[in-house]
C-alpha cells in the first residue's frame, strides 16, 4: 500500500529510533526474570551477600536501561505517529480544497473530517506500533537465546510450543473476534443515532416528535446493548481461554524444567528463569497478533484516504478552463477548449437542451470595461496559476486568457453538444446588471458551471459561512471595504458576534445577506449571484436590490433569480426556457410575457 | 463556558449509585466470580515454588507431577471463571451505560429549546457522542481490567503475606513511590488532557468548517487561509499529544523505579529469610515471582488513572444533563404513581400495552429506568381513555399499539395522556402533570406544555367557538429589556390560513415559536386548541431508513400512508427512484438528499402527523427559486384542511392566504385579506408594490 509505505518512510528516522529503543526495552524486560533466577540461584541458594549486592546492582542497571529506552522509544514512536497523521491531514486538506474540486461532492463534510482525523490517526498509529513489533522480534530472539543457553531441550520445547499455542488461541478467538467487531460496530451505532437525533433537535421539537424519537432511541440503544453484551461475552470467553491455555503452557514448561532440574541438567535458578521466560515470551508473540490486526485497520484507513486523494476533479468547468477574450465591440468568446468535454454527450439532466455558452465574432458576449478603476483592478488576492489572468486597460481589449499553455493551446473544438440546435448566446456588457430567469434547475446549474469556468466569481446559493465573526467572513475575500458591502447587502445591522454552528445563530435571511455581502466585497470584475435573497423579506430585498445595483455600477453582475425585486433593478433580463433565450428586455417590458409572468410572478 | 450543566462530583457519584442499584445482585455475583478466578490464578506462584522445593530436595521426577496437575487445574479454573466474571462485569457496565445514554437522550430531547439554542447543540452532540464513547471505552476496557488488576494486586499481596509477612512488608516499600507518582501524574494529566481534548475538538471543528464550505473556499480563493488554519489547529493538537507522551513516559519511568525498589527488597528479604532458615528457597522463589507478577497489574491499574479521569469528566457532563431534572422530577413522579393507583382498573390496558408494544418490553429489560417507565405508561393509559375530551383526531391516533421498536408507537397516546390530565386540572397543574409523564421522561416533559394547551381548549372549546389559536397581549424578550414582541393579539380560526408578513426582525419567527410552544411568552397568553407542528427552514434528515424518518410524524403509519404523504408533497417520484425506495438509508452516512427534498420530507411528516395546526416559518426558503415553487405546492398540500400560520417571505404566499397579518417592530400593524390590505395602502401595500406593482402597472 503506497500510502502506508510513504507514511512510514516519511518518519523512518523516528521509527528506526523507536524500534531500537523498544528493542532495548524488551531485552531488559526479558532479562528481569533471568536475573531473578540468577539471584535465587547464586545469592539466595548459595548464601552470598556480596554476590547479592552485585546482582542487585546489575538488576538496577537493567532497570535503568529498560526504563529510559522505553521513555525515549515511546516518545519517538509517538512523534512518528502524530507527525504522519498531521501530514496526511494536510494532504487531504490540499486535495479537498484543490481548485479542481471533487472530493466533497461524494462525501459529507463529517466523513471527510473523520478521514482527516480518525483514519489519519489510524495510519499514523502504525508508526507507533511498528517499533513495538520490531522490538518484540528482538525480545523473542533474546528469550530464545537465553532459553537455549539454559537447556537446549527446554528451550526448544518453549520455542516450538509457544507459536502453536498462540495459533490455537487465534483460531479459537477468530470467529469471536469477527463477531465482536461487527457487534461493536452496531454498538457504536447507538451513539451515532443519538448524535443525529440531537442534531435534529429543533426539527423534532417542531414536529413534537420527541417521545417518538425517545422510544426509537431506546430501541436502538437496547439493540446495541444486546449486541455489545454478546460481543463482550465472546471477548470474555476468549480472554478466559487465553488465560487457561497460557497456564497450561506454563505447567508443561514447569513439568519439563522440573524434570530436567531433578536430573541435575539445569539448576533451580535456571528452572525459575525458564518459567519466567516462558511467560515473558507470550508478550512478544501476542504483540505480533495485535500488530497484524492494526496493520489491517491501517490498510483499510489508507485505502479510504487514498480513494479521496485520488478523486478525479468533479467540476468539469475547471478542467476546461475556457478562453475568455474580449475586445470592445468584439465578442467575448466562451468556448470550451477541451474537445473531450465539448464532445461529451449531454448529461442526463439536460437531455436535448445542452446549454452552450458561446459567442462567435459578430455575436458577442461582451465584457467591456470602460471604467479605468475597474479595468485596472488586480485579480483577487490569492489567484493561483490556474485562474485566468484578467488584464485590461481602458479602450483595449479585456483578455481573459489561461496562463496554462496546455489548455490555451488546445484546439477550440466546436461544441458538439450544442448540435442539438439551440446554442445560447448570453452577453453582458461591462457595468451591466443582467438578470437571468430560468425555471429549470439543471439549466441554471450548467450556466453557473460555464460562468465559473469562464473565470467569473460565482457565489453559490447555499453559501457556507465560516465560524468566525460576520465581519471576518465578509472581509476574508474582500478587496472593497467590507462595510460598504455589508451596507449594500443590508447586513450592516447584524450582531457582530461569533457565528456558531456554521452561522446557525443567524436566521436564514441574515445568513444570505452576509454571504451576499461577502460576494460583493470580493468585488470581482464579473460576479454571478444565484438566488441570493430567497430567505429575505420583500422590503429588505428591494433595498438589497438597490444596494447591489449601486455598488456594482462599474462591474458586470449576473443574477440568476426569479425575485421581482432583484429583476426590477436589472438593466436587462433574459428568460431562458428549454435551453434557449425566449425573452429579453427589462423587468417591466417582460411583464406581459406569459412565460415570464409564470416564472416570476406566479 | 458551557451553558449546559455539568454535575458535581457528589451528584455524579449518586447518579452512578442510582444506576448501579438495580443491578446489585449482578454486581455482587460478578465480583465473587472474579475473586474466585484471581484466587485460582494466585495458586500458580506457590505451586511453582513447591516444584522448586521438590527439585531442591531431590524428591525425584515423579514428585512434581502433583503440583503440575494442580497448575493445570488452576489455569483452567482461572480461565473459566475469568470468562464468566468478565462477561458479568461487561453486562453490568453496559447496562448501566445504556441506561445512562437513554436517560441522556430523553432529557436532552426534553430540554427547553431556548436553552439548547443558547448553549448550541454542538455541546449536546459532543456529550452524546464523544463523552459516551469515552465512558463506553472505560466500561469495556478499563472497568474489567481495573477490576481484575485490583483483585490480582490485593490477593497477591495477601498471598505474599501468607508466605511470610516480611515479604509483604518488603513489597510495600514500593507503595509510597507509586502513590506519589500517581498523585504527581494526576495533577498534571488532568489539565493537560483537558487542553488536548479542546485542541482535538478545535481541529475537528476547523476541518468540518473548511470541508463543509470547500466550494465557498474555492469560489473565494481562500485556500491558503483555510489550509493555514487547519495546519495550525492540527499542529496544536500534535504538540499537545507529544507533551502528553512526555508526561506519561515519565510516569512509567517512575513506576519502573518503584518496581526495582520492591523487587530488590523482596529478593533481599528472601535472601535473609532463607539464610536465617525461616523460609524455604521455594517460598523465596514464589515471593519473587509473585512480585514480578505484580508489575503488569500495577501498571495497568495505575495507567487507568488516565481513563478513569477522562471517564469521570465525561460522566459528569452526561449526568449534568441526564440527571438534570431530578429535583422536580422525583416528586412529580410520585404524583403520577398516584394516578396509577387511582386508575388501577386500567391495568388491563397496561398489559395490553405490554403485549403490543415492543418498546415497553424493552423498557422492562433495561431495568431500573423502566420503573419510571411503567409509571409513565399507566398515566398515559388513563389519558388515552379520557381522550374523548380531546380532539377526535388525537384520540384516533391515541393509545398504545404496536409499532415495536421500529415504530415506537406510543407517541400519540402520550400526547393524549398529558393533555387530558392537564385539562382537568387547569393550567398550572397541567404543566406539572405533563412532566409527571415520567417514564417518558424528558421527552414526555416537553410535551407537557402542549398537552396543557390542548386540554385547556378541550374544555373551553364551546366558549371560544372555532378558534384554534388565541394570542392575547403577548410580550416576549429574549434578553431583559429588549422586547421582540410588544403586546401582540392574534386569532386563528379553525381551518384558517394566516400569513405573517414583515421585515426581518419584526418578530415573525418569535411569534411562530411562541405559538408552537418553543418559548413561553414573557407576558400575555398563548392558547392553542390542538397539537401544533412547526416546520422551519432548518432541515434535518434523520439517519436511517427514509420510512423511519417519515414515521417520526406518525409512528404507526403504514407504507401506503407513507406513500400517500410522499405523493401529496410531490416526492413520490424521486423517492421511488432511490436505490431502495423508502427503505433507502438517508441522512448522515446514507443517501444524501437535497435541501428541497429534505424539506419535502418535513412536509410529508406534517401530513402524517396530521396536526390541526401547522406553522411554517419560511419553510420553503432554503431552496432556490425553482425549488421554492415546488415546495410551496408541497406546503399547500400539507396545510390542506388545517389551521395554519405561514411566515411568508414570498408575497405570493401571502396573497393566497385567507388573511394577512403584518408585523412591525413587534406589533401587529395590519390585518385583513390581501385585497383589503392592498386597497388600504398601508405597510402591506408598500411591500406588495415592491414585489409586484411595477410589473402589473407597466
Amino acid at each position: 500500500m503506497a500510502l502506508l509505505r510513504r507514511a512510514i518512510a516519511g518518519q523512518h528516522r523516528h521509527v528506526a529510533a523507536a524500534a531500537a529503543l523498544h528493542a532495548l526495552h524488551q531485552a531488559g524486560e526479558a532479562l528481569v526474570p533471568v536475573l531473578i533466577g540468577v539471584v535465587i540461584d547464586r545469592a539466595v541458594a548459595a548464601d552470598g551477600s556480596g554476590v547479592l549486592a552485585a546482582w542487585l546492582g546489575v538488576l538496577a542497571a537493567v532497570f535503568a536501561v529498560l526504563s529510559y529506552s522505553f521513555r525515549f522509544g515511546a516518545r519517538a514512536g509517538e512523534r512518528a505517529a502524530e507527525q504522519s497523521a498531521h501530514e496526511l491531514r494536510l494532504a487531504l486538506t490540499r486535495r479537498v480544497l484543490d481548485p479542481r474540486g471533487g472530493p466533497e461532492s461524494g462525501h459529507l463534510p463529517g466523513e471527510l473530517a473523520s478521514l482527516a482525523t480518525a483514519d489519519a490517526q489510524q495510519v499514523g498509529a502504525l508508526n507507533r506500533s511498528l517499533p513495538y513489533g520490531i522490538a518484540a522480534l528482538t525480545g523473542l530472539l533474546v528469550t530464545a537465546i537465553a532459553l537455549l543457553r539454559i537447556s537446549i531441550p527446554l528451550g526448544l520445547a518453549v520455542l516450538l510450543g509457544a507459536p502453536p499455542l498462540l495459533w490455537l488461541a487465534h483460531l479459537l478467538g477468530r470467529p469471536m473476534e469477527r463477531r465482536s467487531g461487527a457487534e461493536r460496530e452496531r454498538a457504536a451505532h447507538a451513539s451515532g443515532i443519538a448524535a443525529d437525533l440531537i442534531a435534529g433537535l429543533r426539527v423534532l421539537k417542531g414536529l413534537r416528535a420527541e417521545p417518538a424519537a425517545v422510544t426509537r432511541y431506546r430501541c436502538t440503544s437496547q439493540e446495541s446493548l444486546a449486541a455489545t453484551i454478546r460481543a463482550a461475552r465472546a471477548q470474555a470467553w476468549h480472554d478466559g481461554g487465553m488465560l487457561a491455555l497460557n497456564g497450561i503452557f506454563l505447567a508443561i514448561v514447569a513439568l519439563i524444567g522440573g524434570r530436567l532440574a531433578t536430573s541435575g541438567t539445569i539448576t533451580v535458578g535456571e528452572l525459575v528463569a525458564a518459567v519466567g521466560l516462558a511467560q515473558f515470551l507470550l508478550g512478544p508473540l501476542t504483540m505480533f497478533a495485535s500488530l497484524n490486526a492494526e496493520l489491517a485497520q491501517a490498510r483499510a484507513s489508507a485505502r479510504r484516504i487514498t480513494a479521496v486523494l485520488a478523486t478525479p476533479p468533479a467540476a468539469p468547468t475547471a478542467s476546461r478552463t475556457p478562453d475568455l477574450r474580449t475586445t470592445p465591440g468584439e465578442p467575448l468568446d466562451v468556448v470550451t477548449p477541451d474537445p473531450a468535454t465539448a464532445a461529451a454527450p449531454p448529461a442526463a439532466s439536460d437531455v436535448g437542451r445542452a446549454l452552450d455558452l458561446r459567442a462567435t465574432p459578430g455575436e458577442p458576449l461582451d465584457v467591456v470595461t470602460p471604467d479605468p478603476a475597474t479595468a485596472a483592478a488586480p485579480p483577487a488576492a490569492s489567484d493561483v496559476g490556474r485562474t485566468p489572468d484578467l488584464r485590461a486597460t481602458p479602450g483595449e481589449p479585456l483578455d481573459v486568457v489561461t496562463p496554462d499553455p496546455a489548455t490555451a493551446a488546445a484546439p477550440a473544438a466546436p461544441a458538439a453538444a450544442s448540435d442539438v440546435g439551440r446554442a445560447l448566446d448570453l452577453r453582458a456588457t461591462a457595468g451591466e446588471l443582467l438578470g437571468v430567469v430560468t425555471p429549470d434547475p439543471a439549466t441554471a446549474a450548467e450556466l453557473l458551471d460555464h460562468l465559473a469556468g469562464a473565470g467569473a466569481l460565482v457565489a453559490p446559493h447555499d453559501a457556507h459561512l465560516f465560524e468566525s465573526t460576520v465581519l471576518d467572513n465578509v472581509a476574508s475575500a474582500a478587496t472593497l471595504d467590507p462595510r460598504r458591502a455589508l451596507a449594500a447587502a443590508r447586513a450592516d445591522a447584524l450582531p457582530d458576534g461569533d457565528l456558531t454552528e456554521r452561522g446557525r445563530s443567524l436566521s436564514g435571511g441574515q445568513r444570505q445577506r452576509v454571504a451576499l455581502a461577502r460576494a460583493l466585497a470580493a468585488d470581482p470584475p464579473v460576479l454571478v449571484l444565484h438566488d441570493p435573497t430567497t430567505a429575505v423579506d420583500a422590503v429588505t430585498e428591494a433595498a438589497i436590490a438597490t444596494g447591489i445595483r449601486d455598488l456594482r455600477r462599474a462591474r458586470t453582475t449576473i443574477i440568476l433569480t426569479t425575485s421581482p425585486a432583484l429583476l426590477a433593478v436589472a438593466d436587462r433580463v433574459v428568460l431562458i426556457e428549454d435551453g434557449a433565450i425566449t425573452a429579453e428586455g427589462t423587468h417591466a417590458e417582460l411583464a406581459g410575457h406569459a412565460g415570464y409572468r409564470k416564472a416570476v410572478l406566479a | 463556558m458551557s451553558l449546559l450543566p455539568i454535575a458535581t462530583p457528589a451528584r455524579t457519584r449518586s447518579a452512578v449509585h442510582r444506576l448501579l442499584r438495580p443491578h446489585r445482585t449482578l454486581a455482587a455475583l460478578a465480583f465473587a466470580v472474579l475473586l474466585a478466578s484471581t484466587t485460582a490464578g494466585l495458586a500458580t506462584a506457590p505451586l511453582l515454588g513447591r516444584i522448586v522445593d521438590l527439585v531442591a530436595a531431590n524428591r525425584g521426577a515423579g514428585a512434581i507431577t502433583v503440583p503440575v496437575v494442580l497448575l493445570v487445574l488452576a489455569a483452567v479454573g482461572q480461565g473459566v471463571l475469568l470468562g464468566v466474571g468478565s462477561g458479568l462485569v461487561a453486562q453490568l457496565g453496559e447496562r448501566m451505560l445504556a441506561r445512562l445514554r437513554e436517560r441522556f437522550v430523553e432529557r436532552a430531547l426534553g430540554l427547553p429549546l431556548d436553552q439548547v439554542e443558547r448553549a448550541g447543540s454542538g455541546d449536546l452532540i459532543s456529550r452524546v457522542s464523544d463523552d459516551v464513547t469515552v465512558i463506553a471505552e472505560a466500561v469495556r476496557n478499563a472497568l474489567p481490567a481495573l477490576a481484575r488488576s485490583a483483585l490480582t494486586i490485593a490477593l497477591t499481596l495477601a498471598g505474599m503475606a501468607v508466605l511470610d509477612w516480611r515479604f509483604l512488608a518488603a513489597a510495600l516499600l514500593a507503595v509510597p513511590i507509586q502513590l506519589h507518582t500517581v498523585r504527581w501524574y494526576a495533577r498534571r494529566a488532568g489539565p493537560l488532557y483537558a487542553r488536548q481534548r479542546v485542541a482535538v475538538g478545535a481541529q475537528r471543528h476547523q476541518l468540518l468548517d473548511t470541508f463543509g464550505g470547500a466550494a465557498t473556499v474555492r469560489a473565494f480563493r481562500l485556500t491558503d487561509v483555510h489550509s493555514g488554519r487547519i495546519r495550525d489547529a492540527s499542529q496544536a493538537a500534535v504538540d499537545l499529544a507529544l507533551t502528553a507522551a512526555r508526561l506519561w513516559t515519565r510516569f512509567f519511568g517512575r513506576l519502573n523505579f518503584a518496581e526495582l525498589i520492591g523487587l530488590a527488597a523482596v529478593l533481599t528479604t528472601g535472601f535473609l529469610l532463607v539464610r536465617g532458615g525461616e523460609v524455604s528457597l521455594g517460598t523465596a522463589t514464589a515471593a519473587a515471582l509473585y512480585f514480578h507478577g505484580l508489575f503488569n497489574p500495577i501498571n495497568v491499574a495505575l495507567a487507568l488513572v488516565d481513563d478513569a479521569q477522562a471517564a469521570t469528566a465525561s460522566l459528569a457532563r452526561l449526568v449534568g444533563v441526564a440527571g438534570e431534572p431530578d429535583e422536580g422530577h422525583l416528586d412529580t413522579g410520585d404524583r403520577s404513581k398516584g394516578h396509577l393507583h387511582e386508575g388501577g382498573r386500567d391495568e388491563g390496558h397496561l398489559h395490553e400495552g405490554d403485549r403490543d408494544e415492543g418498546g415497553l418490553r424493552m423498557g422492562g429489560q433495561s431495568g431500573g429506568g423502566f420503573y419510571e417507565g411503567r409509571r409513565g405508561w399507566g398515566h398515559l393509559d388513563e389519558g388515552g381513555r379520557g381522550g374523548g375530551h380531546l380532539h377526535e383526531g388525537e384520540r384516533g391516533e391515541g393509545g398504545f399499539g404496536g409499532g415495536g421498536c421500529s415504530g415506537g408507537g406510543l407517541r400519540e397516546g402520550d400526547w393524549g395522556g398529558g393533555g387530558l390530565h392537564e385539562g382537568e386540572r387547569g393550567e398550572g397543574g397541567l404543566r406539572m402533570g405533563g412532566r409527571s409523564g415520567g417514564g417518558f421522561g424528558g421527552g414526555g416533559r416537553g410535551e407537557g406544555g402542549f398537552g396543557w394547551g390542548e386540554g385547556g381548549f378541550g374544555g373551553g372549546d364551546g366558549g371560544e367557538g372555532g378558534l384554534h389559536v388565541v394570542v392575547r397581549g403577548v410580550h416576549h424578550a429574549y434578553r431583559l429589556g429588549k422586547e421582540v414582541l410588544q403586546g401582540v393579539d392574534l386569532e386563528i380560526h379553525s381551518g384558517e390560513r394566516v400569513a405573517l408578513v414583515g421585515v426581518s426582525g419584526a418578530g415573525k419567527s418569535t411569534l411562530a415559536k411562541l405559538i408552537a410552544g418553543v418559548h413561553r411568552p414573557t407576558r400575555g397568553s398563548v392558547r392553542v386548541g390542538g397539537r401544533v407542528v412547526l416546520v422551519t427552514q432548518e432541515v434535518h434528515v434523520f439517519a436511517g431508513p427514509l420510512a423511519d424518518d417519515l414515521r417520526l410524524g406518525r409512528a404507526k403509519a403504514t407504507d401506503a400512508q407513507l406513500g400517500d404523504a410522499l405523493g401529496r408533497v410531490g416526492a413520490l417520484a424521486w423517492v421511488g427512484a432511490l436505490p431502495e425506495g423508502m427503505a433507502t438509508i438517508v441522512g448522515e452516512g446514507g443517501h444524501r438528499l437535497t435541501a428541497a427534498q429534505a424539506q419535502q420530507l418535513a412536509l410529508a411528516r406534517v401530513i402524517l402527523a396530521d396536526p390541526p395546526i401547522v406553522i411554517l416559518d419560511e419553510a420553503t426558503a432554503e431552496a432556490g427559486s425553482a425549488g421554492a415553487r415546488l415546495l410551496e405546492k408541497a406546503a399547500g398540500a400539507a396545510l390542506a384542511g388545517r389551521s395554519a400560520l405561514i411566515v411568508a417571505h414570498r408575497l405570493t404566499q401571502a396573497a393566497s392566504a385567507d388573511r394577512v397579518v403584518v408585523l412591525d417592530g413587534g406589533r401587529v400593524v395590519e390585518s385583513g385579506t390581501h385585497e383589503e390590505l392592498v386597497a388600504a395602502g398601508g405597510h402591506y401595500a408598500v411591500l406588495w408594490d415592491a414585489w409586484s406593482s411595477k410589473v402589473i402597472q407597466h
